[in-house]
């Protein structure tokens, strides 16, 4: 990439970001679901959200899924993915959106019921004050009309996808165009991005998707969406976007290329099987396919090399914490036995302390100096005891104050035993260093063999001119790897662009971690009850940061070092300290049965986490199935003044699913429901 | 901190301005020797372990200085400054083995523009040592004055020195009270008129405009104590010299403190508990919130405080005391919110912590001009 | 344990740091201060060395008092068992004359005494303020960071900020060429020093 580019777009950033973007997501007023004969007894279903907890109730099968889909296709439309890179078809760019199945209304339709006209659903939301009325038809996945502030906007109808098959310079006269180009002015997000805060972050969904930890090796990168939104201008973040988009292009032509390749070396390979002659075209395609295979060995061990050296990192810290408390409760344990009662004469040495003290940090006899684990585990054994001669060195009388200083020497040499163990492993960790590195020396040499045969071979073939029949395969592969390789740096460049972007919006991104921490903090520690903080950091060998959580003093780098609802809840305190630090406005939240995988200690944390990030106004949208009832009713009996109000599918389902549901589904629906319209009264 | 050099237009300004200052810092010297230098540091040190509010020039000659005899040079220095001969009089030659080989008592001895000059006269056979007040050195060298620093003047450092030390914290205490009576800083705290109106309405109240704004007019923001920590917190850090911690300090049970402060060297620590008294709004803003009264502090806070300094203590930091201030914005004019605090009883374990404890004397803030 | 090699290295270097500053006037350094020193001269060793950083064998964290090292403690836990410290009243220690050493690393000795010599002007007392406005230090600590300072890396943050420092000057004066790293280092401190005592920002840790 080209100096002047770096600076042109450091430059650009410096004019435009000099604060963060205010961001105004949809808040959710009303519903109006018309014809819909999945809830045939609610053929014209009104409701009006609360800012507080939205429940929808019903039992398997019922709908609450869809009435969430409906949600969502209402103010956004029918796209499960913003624009984005799909795929290569025959070298050409495939970039869209993409869409939900089409028929996903109409199949769970009930076709035994009769409905005059179509079904359709009306919503009602602002964006920033501006009150959005938007219909859409359920069955034709279209937009039929839209108004802001009562005013209805014209525009010409089109089916969704036949919008989407539309070249960008022909949408201008389209109903969903102008739809589009007001919500990206009023919300000071792109459609595309909205997208992609409806489907990512305001919802989590029965996949239990985590942003937290995707780093965009299988999906999309969220967290670097997520504050390129936030920090970077919508013409910045477009560029971004699109710098990705290319990066991912040319990626996959390149391995298009390499693909094509290997197929040709294997056509070759069974020739020379087949022949047996050896020809120096099959040899040096030989040598070029052992080359690419070490290279691959290599950057196996050189992501080996950067992950260990982070877990070194890691084990430095942690062994300096250790350290720190070991020198605090040594500090007490000095307090505690001063409390002994010493005798005149004998007292101690007035070096004993540091000299005890250099046994057990440093595993050093003190009189000569030479190394002396022995020592060491006796004086953690045996604090009382002189570790010269082994005599005690008090007579603890006291029972109280014995059991203290027993107390106090064992966490003492826990400690002690912590920090040894902790050197022990990083010890580990470097001499596997030492052995990939070993590893890696010899691949290396390997690799320089190869490519001294190689080279030895292409010039003895320039030399004697051979005329090979598989010249025509020779050519053909050196083409390939040209192009491979065009298509490889153009990649590299397309992402570095993409990075750069990325990495500008990261010093905005650190002034405000500890805020960010606080309030993960303050979610997350009620639900688990351990110490829970976000660091922001670059720990896979990319420059790149990130957050991640530090849960209980250590960092937790995949999902799976967390139990289910540990993992969800973590992340939705992420999600929650996101939202509740750029909030601008109300705005809404779903999640879909959040209690499926709680345990019966964690259903009040659960709770309570939900509730708090109710204190800023918004709305929250939960589906249950009263699977768990008592969640449910710790949101319901809520003391802190918040809003219920509830979506009750049992009462707008069909008849017969009604009458298949248990009974204690429906009595406890119906205390809940009592118990709600009394709080509200 | 701006770390962006790059970019910095204003910081580039001043190496221009400052060039010369600059070129005569860097060019090789006397002054740049390792043996110099240690003379004059440890001059320096002298000066901040002494009480020393004199004017005093040594003088020394060139060959002399560089050829110091290291070893016990220090030690003798001290003692050389510490002597009579040096205490009476303020001019003083040395040679390589610091002796005293002349001294001078002049009258007229002064920081003037006219002494420097004769510094500067000097300076051409010795390189002259100016000590001077609050441990500054200054030296002349070949007619050349070595005083100014390039980033910032002797009045700044001054008036850094000036600032109040931990010690002095109780004298901002008061500074405080006054600041808080002035209309841009309390104005802050509290629900602006227009919003009292619309919470007029949702309250459904039948009092005229008027009277519901005055008898409402204490009613605070959402979550003041944010706004309240913020406030006292700004104000120290301007006029304290000492380190404020930003990052959180969190406590075993996820307690965070409020306001934590490390002294100028970093090894004594002090906090300040931060609450209030009186009635905030409700975070929708259509109805009252949360209201505090002097039961909360007294004894709640006071156990808060005191717990805290008894589990910072426990995990062995520095913590030499736990200050709680109390924002007081109630509608009446009552007591302290501290008076009951001496009938208080601690448990022994406590006890000890609550020496450490002191109760500011409430910050008022009342939502009118003090005329 | 297989350490004491570093240990030996870290006794050398407190030993190195206790006796030169004596010869700067200051009759007892904290412990602190030493992990101060210690972590300003490793990170700051890049800036004037090409090679690998021979001080590699400290590892910081973040700590309450500043950056810390478990090594430097175990140090001058060592040196005060063989006496070559001892302690003073003011809650320091001191370089045991009687019982001295020489020093064999003479290209670790000659940086230490250059970051002493700029230091010094300050005294023990500020260098805290040093430490926590270290652009490492400081981003660590933003970022809430949980593993080790990178201070080894020639390319760490602090060393980024002091080429800056540097291009500053040479794209403003006329002439730099009689600029030396080690004065830059100094112009450096003086720079950083004039922002603590002129403190119009909100001074964060």
């Amino acid at each position: 990439m080209k100096e002047i580019d770096y600076i042109c777009i450091h430059l650009l950033f410096t004019v435009f970001n000099k604060t963060m973007r205010k961001i105004y997501l949809p808040e959710l007023i009303s519903i109006n679901i018309k014809n819909f004969t999945l809830y045939p007894n609610g053929l014209n279903y009104e409701y009006d959200f609360v800012k507080g907890v939205n429940l929808i109730i019903g039992g398997n099968g019922m709908g609450k899924t869809t009435f969430v889909n409906i949600i969502k296709y209402a103010i956004i439309g029918h796209y499960k993915k913003q624009f984005d890179y799909t795929k290569t078809y025959k070298d050409r760019l495939i970039e869209k959106r993409i869409l939900y199945p089409l028929n996903y209304f109409k199949n769970r339709m009930d076709d035994e019921f009769v409905k005059t006209e179509n079904a359709k659903v009306i919503i009602h939301f602002n964006i920033n004050q501006k009150r959005f009325k938007v219909e859409r038809d359920l069955e034709e996945i279209t937009l039929s009309s839209f108004s802001v502030d009562g005013n209805i906007i014209d525009g010409t109808l089109i089916s969704q996808s036949k919008y989407e098959a539309l070249n960008e310079n022909d949408k201008s006269v389209f109903l969903q165009f102008k739809y589009e180009k007001l919500i990206e002015q009023y919300s000071g997000l792109l459609f595309d991005d909205l997208i992609f805060f409806v489907n990512e972050i305001l919802f989590f969904g029965e996949d239990h998707k985590t942003i937290l930890w995707n780093d965009g090796v299988t999906g999309s990168n969220v967290q670097n969406e997520l504050f390129n939104n936030y920090f970077n201008s919508p013409e910045l973040n477009r560029e971004r976007q699109e710098a990705q988009r290319q990066a991912k292009y040319f990626d996959s032509l390149s391995r298009h290329r390499s693909e094509d390749i290997r197929a040709i070396r294997k056509v070759l390979d069974k020739v020379s099987n087949n022949d047996g002659s050896s020809d120096s075209t099959i040899d040096m395609i030989k040598f070029q396919s052992d080359i690419e295979d070490i290279d691959y060995e290599i950057e196996k061990i050189q992501s080996s090399r950067v992950s260990n050296d982070t877990r070194v990192s890691l084990l430095q810290n942690k062994l300096n914490e250790l350290i720190i408390n070991s020198n605090e409760l040594e500090i007490q344990k000095n307090k505690t036995e001063s409390e002994l009662i010493s005798k005149a004469w004998e007292t101690l040495h007035p070096q004993y302390d540091i000299f005890a003290k250099n046994i057990e940090y440093n595993h050093i006899c003190p009189i000569c100096n030479k190394p002396n684990d022995n020592l060491f585990h006796d004086l953690l054994e045996h604090p009382n005891c002189c570790f010269s001669c082994g005599a005690e060195i008090e007579e603890i009388t006291d029972d109280n104050l014995k059991k203290k200083y027993k107390d106090i020497s064992n966490e003492y040499k826990n400690i002690h035993i912590q920090i040894q163990n902790n050197q022990k492993e990083i010890k580990q960790s470097d001499d596997l260093n030492r052995n990939l590195d070993n590893e890696f020396r010899v691949l290396d040499l390997k690799k320089r063999k190869l490519q001294t045969k190689l080279r030895a071979v292409e010039f003895s073939k320039s030399k004697n001119n051979e005329n090979s029949d598989l010249q025509v395969f020779r050519d053909e592969i050196f083409r390939l790897e040209k192009e491979k390789d065009l298509n490889q740096e153009k990649s590299r460049i397309e992402l570095a662009r993409a990075d750069l972007f990325s990495r500008e919006i990261e010093s905005q991104i650190t002034q405000n971690v500890s805020k960010f921490s606080s309030l993960f903090s303050s979610f997350a520690e009620s639900f688990l009850g351990v110490t829970c903080s976000l660091t922001f950091d670059n720990l896979n060998g990319t420059s790149k940061r990130r957050f991640y959580p530090v849960i209980d003093g250590r960092i937790r780098f995949y999902e799976e070092e967390l139990s289910e609802s540990q993992r969800f809840f973590i992340d939705h305190s992420f999600r929650m300290s996101i939202l509740s630090f750029f909030y601008t406005t109300p705005t809404f939240y779903i999640v879909e049965t959040p209690d499926s995988s709680l345990d019966i200690s964690y259903e009040n944390n659960a709770a309570t986490v939900f509730l708090k990030f109710l204190k800023q106004p918004n709305s929250l949208i939960i589906t249950s199935n009263l699977n768990n009832s008592s969640f449910v009713n710790y949101i319901v009996d809520n003391k802190e003044d918040i809003c219920v109000s509830i979506i009750g599918l049992l009462d707008i389902a069909k008849q017969s699913v009604i009458q298949n549901t248990s009974e204690i589904l429906l009595n406890m629906y119906r205390d809940i429901k009592s118990k709600i319209s009394k709080n509200n009264e | 901190m701006n770390y962006d050099f790059r970019n910095n237009t204003d910081f580039k300004e001043i190496l221009r301005q400052q060039e010369k200052r600059i070129l005569r810092r860097t060019i090789e010297g006397i002054q740049e020797t390792s043996t110099f230098k240690q003379f004059y540091l440890s001059l320096i040190s002298y000066l901040r372990k002494s009480a020393f509010f004199d004017f005093k020039v040594l003088l020394i000659n060139k060959q002399d200085l560089e050829n110091l005899s290291s070893g016990n040079c220090i030690n003798k220095l001290f003692a050389i400054l510490d002597s009579d001969d040096c205490v009476h009089n303020n001019y003083v030659v040395l040679n390589n083995e610091l002796n005293i080989v002349d001294k001078i008592y002049n009258n007229n001895y002064q920081n003037s523009n006219s002494a420097r000059r004769i510094y500067a006269e000097l300076s051409h056979d010795f390189v002259v040592f100016l000590l001077q007040p609050n441990a500054i050195v200054t030296y002349f060298i070949d007619g050349e004055d070595f005083g100014e620093n390039i980033f910032f003047t002797m009045e700044d450092y001054r008036s850094y020195e000036e600032k109040k030390s931990i010690d002095r914290i109780c004298e901002l205490f008061e500074d405080y009270r006054q600041r808080l009576k002035s209309r841009d800083v309390y104005n802050k705290f509290f629900v602006s008129k227009s919003h009292l109106l619309s919470l007029k309405t949702d309250m459904g109240s039948q009092l005229d405009d008027k009277k519901y704004i005055y008898d409402n007019k204490q009613l605070l923001e959402n979550k003041p104590e944010d706004k309240f920590r913020e406030d006292l917190r700004f104000f120290l850090s301007e006029k304290l010299k000492a380190n404020f911690l930003s990052k959180e300090y969190i406590l075993e049970n996820f307690k965070r403190l409020d306001i934590f402060i490390l002294d100028e060297s970093g090894y004594e620590l002090y906090l300040i508990e931060v609450k209030w008294v009186g009635i905030s709004i409700n975070p929708s803003g259509k109805k009252t919130g949360t209201s505090y009264s002097e039961r909360d502090i007294v004894p709640n806070a006071v156990k808060q405080t005191v717990g805290y300094l008894r589990q910072l203590f426990d995990e062995q930091k520095n913590i030499k005391l736990g200050y709680l201030a109390v924002f007081d914005a109630r509608k009446e004019d009552l007591p302290d919110t501290g008076n009951s605090i001496n009938n208080l009883c601690f448990e022994n374990e406590d006890a000890i912590h609550f020496r450490k404890f002191r109760k500011i004397a409430d910050f008022r803030v009342l939502n009118e001009h003090p005329a | 344990m297989n350490n004491n090699k570093e240990l030996y290295y870290a006794n050398e270097d407190i030993l190195c740091i206790t006796d030169n500053v004596k010869s700067i006037g200051w009759e007892s350094i904290k412990e602190q201060s030493l992990q101060r020193i210690v972590y300003l001269v490793k990170v700051l060793y890049s800036f004037t060395h090409l090679n690998e950083n021979i001080f590699g064998y400290y590892h910081f964290s973040v700590s309450l008092y500043g950056p810390f090292s478990g090594l430097i403690k175990n140090s001058v836990i060592y040196l005060k068992s063989d006496m070559f410290l001892l302690d003073t009243d003011d809650g320091g220690v001191k370089y045991n004359r009687s019982n001295s050493f020489v020093w064999k690393n003479v290209e670790k000795e000659k940086w230490i005494k250059t970051i002493i010599l700029i230091l010094g002007k300050y005294g023990e007392n500020r260098i805290f303020g040093f430490t926590i406005n270290d652009p490492l230090y400081k981003e660590a600590v933003e970022n809430n960071q949980v593993r080790e300072l990178d201070t080894s890396s020639p390319e760490n943050r602090t060393i980024k900020v002091l080429n800056e420092f540097k291009q500053a000057f040479e794209e403003t004066l006329s002439s730099t060429s009689f600029i030396d790293a080690e004065k830059y280092l100094d112009l450096y401190f003086e720079y950083i020093f004039s922002q603590i005592i002129n403190k119009n920002h909100l001074h964060e840790l």
